[in-house]
């Protein structure tokens, strides 16, 4: 196991690495899960990570406080997943860490 | 690292694709070509910081690069340079100090599409900081052979699958206890803000609680501490100006005073080894921290007036490597 994933036991899977590795990995949650909503409005923590990574988690929070509306969330959720889907394999503990806390009431 | 013309000359006939530093006068003398570069004189090199008119900082883009792409982006196509980066690989942008583009990557980049889902990383040009105000910094494009003071200059790195980049920053600065300062508007300068919740004037409040103008404004974006830094005080008018802006809604805190440079950063250095594909430092840190003459790690590359790591920063360490995918 990559990390302690116990809340979404179910998005385990695994994969090819580039490097024609078979790993074990954290399925990336589509983009209606609610983690990705949660991480933009600040109500789930995501762990310092890359700074590219930081500074999107943090301008996308920023660009939320401005305009919290239902289409600009869902804009800003689209572009945190997108990042996930393309870099997933290499922010695999940021995924568990993710999915493994627990929301702010 | 730094190479006489005549040896830069010899790198661009041989095909290889190359990131330049150095003087206008240099930069000039050399054939088109696979490379892109900016106007400064101040350099890290193996022997330590350097001041140096005679000579050029070379990067060479690393061998397993699979493909190079040179384009300039003028203020109307900035916003596109993440969309016409590779799918995988990265992007190295350098743009003159104070042009209209400098302006523009600096206040919009957070907004442009596919922002940080790409790596981009680059510096500022400048000029010698005793000509700063005289003269102009400037971008060259070897593969069309122009110059410019107004636009940027961008060279794309394709990398194969099994390669990725990764951009770390290198930031000896960490928040001071001070209350944090917001801003209601982004810029390059400001009057009024807000520190500890209350009205207050940037100017007359660094005046009155004598904060050095050396150490910048910093922000946390989720653990990665961010620099603005003071390019002028002026009391009596009431405005600060600043190296990169600040932006309206962030928290930002003076910086706590650095007793050792050298000795913050060699121990913030990472310590993988890994060597870098590219990196920069900020001109205010080799003046500031008198680092002329002193090593800081092994990491080389130009001295700049603004260091790129998707979003512009101040008084940073930039460094881009390379590593094996998963």
């Amino acid at each position: 196991m990559v990390g302690s994933n116990r809340f979404w036991p179910h998005l385990r899977k695994t994969r090819i690495s580039p490097m024609g590795v078979l790993v074990e990995a954290t399925m990336i949650p589509p983009i209606t899960h609610p983690i990705w909503a949660q991480v933009i409005t600040g109500k789930r923590e995501i762990p310092p990570s890359q700074v590219g990574l930081n500074m999107l988690v943090t301008n996308l929070r920023l660009s939320y406080r401005k305009d919290p509306s239902e289409d600009s969330l869902r804009n800003l959720v689209a572009r945190m997943h997108e990042f996930f889907t393309r870099y997933g394999a290499h922010y695999q503990n940021e995924l568990e860490k993710i999915l493994g806390s627990r929301p702010h009431a | 690292m730094l190479n006489s013309v005549a040896v830069v000359q010899g790198k661009i006939a041989a095909g290889k694709s190359l990131l330049l530093a150095g003087e206008e006068s240099l930069l000039r003398q050399l054939p088109k070509g696979r490379w892109i570069a900016g106007t400064i004189p101040y350099f890290m090199d193996m022997s330590g910081g350097v001041h140096s008119d005679s000579q050029i900082f070379v990067n060479e883009i690393p061998a397993c690069a699979s493909a190079v792409d040179i384009r300039e982006y003028t203020t109307a196509t900035l916003p596109s340079i993440c969309l016409e980066a590779p799918e995988n690989g990265f992007s190295i942008v350098i743009i003159p100090a104070g042009s209209p583009a400098h302006i523009a990557y600096a206040q919009d980049f957070p907004r442009y599409e596919e922002a940080f889902l790409k790596p981009v990383v680059g510096w500022i040009a400048g000029v010698n900081v005793a000509e700063i105000g005289t003269r102009q910094a400037k971008v060259f494009t070897g593969a069309s052979g122009r110059d410019s003071a107004q636009h940027a200059v961008v060279m794309h790195v394709a990398l194969p699958r099994r390669k990725h980049a990764e951009i770390d920053i290198v930031n000896v600065f960490q928040p001071g206890p001070g209350g944090p300062i917001t801003f209601a508007t982004s810029g390059f300068n400001v009057r009024e803000c807000r520190i500890n919740e209350k009205s207050a004037n940037l100017a007359r409040y660094m005046t009155d609680s004598q904060i050095d103008s050396r150490l910048p404004l910093t922000a946390n974006y989720n653990g990665s501490i961010v620099n603005v830094s003071i390019q002028s005080v002026d009391e009596k008018a009431g405005v600060v100006n600043f190296y990169a802006p600040v932006f309206a809604g962030m928290e930002y805190r003076f910086a706590k005073p650095v007793a050792d440079y050298v000795a913050a950063f060699n121990s913030a250095l990472p310590a993988d080894g890994l060597a870098a594909a590219f990196s920069c430092n900020c001109i205010l840190n080799y003046l500031y921290a008198g680092l002329e003459g002193k090593r800081t790690g092994n990491l080389t590359g130009p001295i700049t007036f603004g260091e790129i790591a998707h979003q512009l920063l101040n008084q940073t360490l930039v460094r881009l490597v390379i590593r094996d995918a998963g």
